[in-house]
């Protein structure tokens, strides 16, 4: 309680700072003057909705706050959420801001060419002013992932550990007990990408499910975590390149195609509808294609009851498929970015703490059944007795992000469709490879290892 | 004055309009693709000339996927263009012999393609063909207590053949019925006398009055063809691995899903100019000059 009473004196002498500032910034105390913004937001889908809104709360809250001191000044913030998928919102805020149309606020899955581009502003100085304020429990791996050349680009909003989850009804028609299952496949990940296999193997033949084991039907988080399963070192963190592994992706290759003779793995990955309606309704065994919070939307859209979240289904993190290698968990968000275009970039900075405050955090949270990014959210009201979220949320602790480097996604565009290519049988694993390493020639300062 | 003006060059106040339009929707495009295949443009519009990097890259193979490429659209068409000439002959060949009203209900359902949108008509063959058990085909199978099967592994070009000959039939058939209504009745009444088959009719007497339609359909669906992606993009992506990726589809990709603008472009900039190219080989070769003159009797 005194922690909040500080907090809420704390940001009245922060606003006030911001009031002392405003001529400096070209308006005059006494007139009443509306600083007018905009932000573009992404889902992707509809799930992401709370991101935006958090903005336009952050609004109303910081001009409920200078309404309270008499102040002249407002915010006004114009919020567009936008349900398309990572790359045609890209596209569009490439082209706005070419068009000279740049919202002051976008959301973006985080690509470094944005920093390099100068799009947009690195916000440390507001990360250091507000640290102790709003910013001290922010789980630290999650800066790693908005960092770049030294600076931090964005502020986390986001976070959805990428994992397994698997039938444990399942397992229970196949002879197993709970405990049994627990031993076999731990929530903490120790235990074999193969076991895995077997398990869906066995469910498979014994015609309990339609699917063993269904991945991602593009590239994303979870397929670059199902590299590391095999120990595929794609990006080089001494040399800030990325990396061509030779053996470790044959391996990776040689799985796939294994597992679709098997029958465990289908020749063609279905689509993001089918697998998760059939995960759902208990027609796959596991899926390597969801995280954390999808529960969330399975609940929204394909009928999850809670009694099936908590009795028949299981999560933990990627486990490895060779030696040597630790349980995973891997993660991509889009954080909030403040735009070269951007007039007012310190109210921009000041919304975005707002927006991402221990009650915003939540908000996103209970609405997504996604962990929260901060600490203190996990006592906010709104989730403190979500046993669901309290139970997922030291998941984030240990994620790793995905590499930050400008051709990262375009070498794992291009490792999925090999992946794809093995898996239908149009190539084999030698080729996969083969195309990986004459695209990896096209990449500036590429490392291979060779066999 | 802009009436005097009016009075002097009618032509040019007439073609003014669709020149424009033209100027801004086709000619600036092209020249700014050409533009754009010299630099290194990428998704955030950073870019600077590159000069002849991006054509050098495809010119010596450097991009391991050209020889696929080429081996896919040569093999998309060599399907796809028989199939819609031929296929579309036969159709219209067959309803002409058939009753009038059966005639124009079939004509009607082989028309239905081109007044479905684009989007559908490709989802419709994806969700037919799609390898689940919630595809068409494959629902039909399990009723049977048959296996699924993954038809975009098994046949990916026939499917993108199939979905685009069809498309091609619908046009050719209305060129080709309309063409063989306008025959003089007299010839195929001869015919007839003279004891000839359908088949003789058709092969001595109809096919070669409709040598102009036969030609022109041809030339049309050829160019369709090489510059086609919409549909395979609909329907495959390209996919599975580039098995149904064709050079115009290629080029999109690159530009749009890879966000390699530069080499997208150098990439249509070769579909430019093969167009041009095979136009000027078509008019030739066709003796288009000749179809397009003043109508003459001939002897």
């Amino acid at each position: 309680m005194c922690k909040k009473l500080t907090m809420i004196g704390f940001l009245v002498v922060l606003i006030s700072l911001f009031i002392s500032t405003v001529p400096v910034i070209g308006v005059t105390i006494e007139s009443e003057k509306v600083y007018e913004l905009t932000a573009n937001i992404i889902g992707p889908g509809p799930i992401g909705t709370k991101k935006a809104e958090n903005i336009e709360s952050a609004a109303e809250e910081i001009n409920k706050m200078l309404e309270s001191m008499g102040s002249p000044v407002r915010v006004k913030v114009s919020v567009k959420f936008s349900t398309l998928k990572w790359g045609p919102f890209a596209d569009k805020f490439y082209m706005d801001f070419r068009a000279g149309k740049a919202p002051d606020i976008v959301n973006l899955r985080w690509d470094p060419k944005l920093a390099d581009g100068k799009f947009i502003i690195p916000l440390d100085k507001y990360i250091a002013m507000w640290w102790d304020l709003d910013f001290y429990d922010f789980y630290s791996n999650l800066w790693k992932g908005v960092t770049w050349k030294n600076n931090i680009w964005g502020i986390p909003n986001d976070i959805c550990p990428a994992g397994v989850w698997y039938r444990k009804d399942v397992l229970r028609k196949l002879g197993y007990n709970d405990e049994e299952i627990l031993k076999m496949l731990p929530s903490d990940g120790k235990t074999t990408l193969n076991k895995l296999a077997e398990l869906a193997k066995k469910a498979v033949d014994a015609g309990l499910v339609e699917y063993g084991i269904l991945h991602r039907p593009s590239k994303g988080a979870g397929f670059y975590a199902t590299l590391l399963e095999f120990g595929v070192k794609c990006y080089d963190t001494l040399t800030g390149n990325l990396v061509i592994d030779e053996p470790a992706l044959l391996k990776f290759y040689k799985w796939h195609a294994d597992m679709v003779k098997e029958g465990v793995i289908p020749p063609e990955p279905p689509s993001w509808k089918t697998i998760h309606a059939t995960f759902v309704e208990g027609k796959t065994f596991c899926t390597l294609a969801s995280h954390v919070g999808t529960p969330g939307e399975w609940k929204k859209k394909y009928g999850l009851t809670d009694k099936a979240l908590e009795n028949d289904l299981g999560f933990l993190p990627f486990p490895p498929a060779v030696r040597g290698i630790e349980p995973t968990s891997v993660h991509e968000f889009a954080p909030y970015l403040i735009t070269t275009k951007c007039k007012h970039p310190d109210i921009a900075a000041l919304l975005i703490m707002f927006a991402t405050s221990p009650h915003a955090c939540a908000i996103h949270s209970a609405y997504t059944l996604r962990p929260p990014y901060r600490g203190s959210a996990l006592e906010d009201p709104l989730i403190k007795d979500n046993e669901y979220i309290q139970k997922t949320a030291p998941s984030v602790r240990t994620v790793q992000p995905v590499p930050v480097h400008p051709n990262f996604w375009d070498y794992m565009t291009r490792a999925f469709n090999a992946l794809k290519g093995v898996e239908a049988g149009i190539i084999t694993p030698t080729q996969a490879v083969d195309d990986l390493k004459s695209f990896g020639t096209t990449i500036p300062h590429m490392e291979f290892i060779k066999k | 004055m802009a009436k005097g003006w009016l009075k002097i060059r009618p032509h040019w106040f007439f073609l003014s309009p669709g020149v424009l339009l033209i100027s801004f929707f086709y000619f600036i495009p092209v020249v700014l693709v050409f533009v754009i295949a010299f630099t290194n443009m990428d998704q955030a519009f950073n870019w600077r000339f590159v000069g002849l990097a991006n054509f050098s890259r495809l010119f010596t193979l450097r991009d391991p996927l050209i020889p696929r490429i080429i081996k896919n659209t040569i093999v998309y068409i060599v399907g796809a263009l028989p199939l819609t000439i031929i296929g579309a002959l036969l159709i219209s060949l067959l309803t002409m012999r058939v009753n009038r009203t059966a005639s124009l209900f079939f004509r009607a359902v082989f028309f239905l393609p081109r007044l479905i949108p684009p989007v559908v008509w490709g989802f419709l063959w994806m969700w037919s063909f799609e390898g689940t058990r919630y595809g068409v085909f494959n629902s039909i199978l399990g009723s049977f207590g048959l296996p699924i099967i993954h038809w975009f592994i098994k046949f990916p070009m026939l499917i993108v053949i199939f979905a685009n000959g069809f498309l091609g039939i619908s046009l050719a058939m209305l060129i080709f019925t309309s063409a063989i209504a306008s025959i003089p009745r007299d010839y195929l009444w001869a015919a007839e006398i003279d004891g000839a088959s359908f088949w003789q009719t058709s092969r001595f007497v109809i096919i070669p009055l409709l040598r102009w339609p036969i030609m022109t359909m041809t030339a049309w669906h050829l160019m369709s063809f090489i510059n086609s992606y919409v549909y395979i993009f609909l329907i495959t992506g390209g996919g599975p691995y580039h098995a149904t990726e064709v050079w115009a589809l290629y080029g999109y990709n690159t530009a749009f899903k890879n966000y390699q603008y530069g080499y997208g472009s150098s990439i249509m900039v070769v579909l430019v100019v093969i167009n041009v190219l095979l136009l000027i080989t078509l008019l030739r070769s066709f003796g288009m000059k000749k179809m397009i003159e003043r109508s003459r009797i001939e002897a």
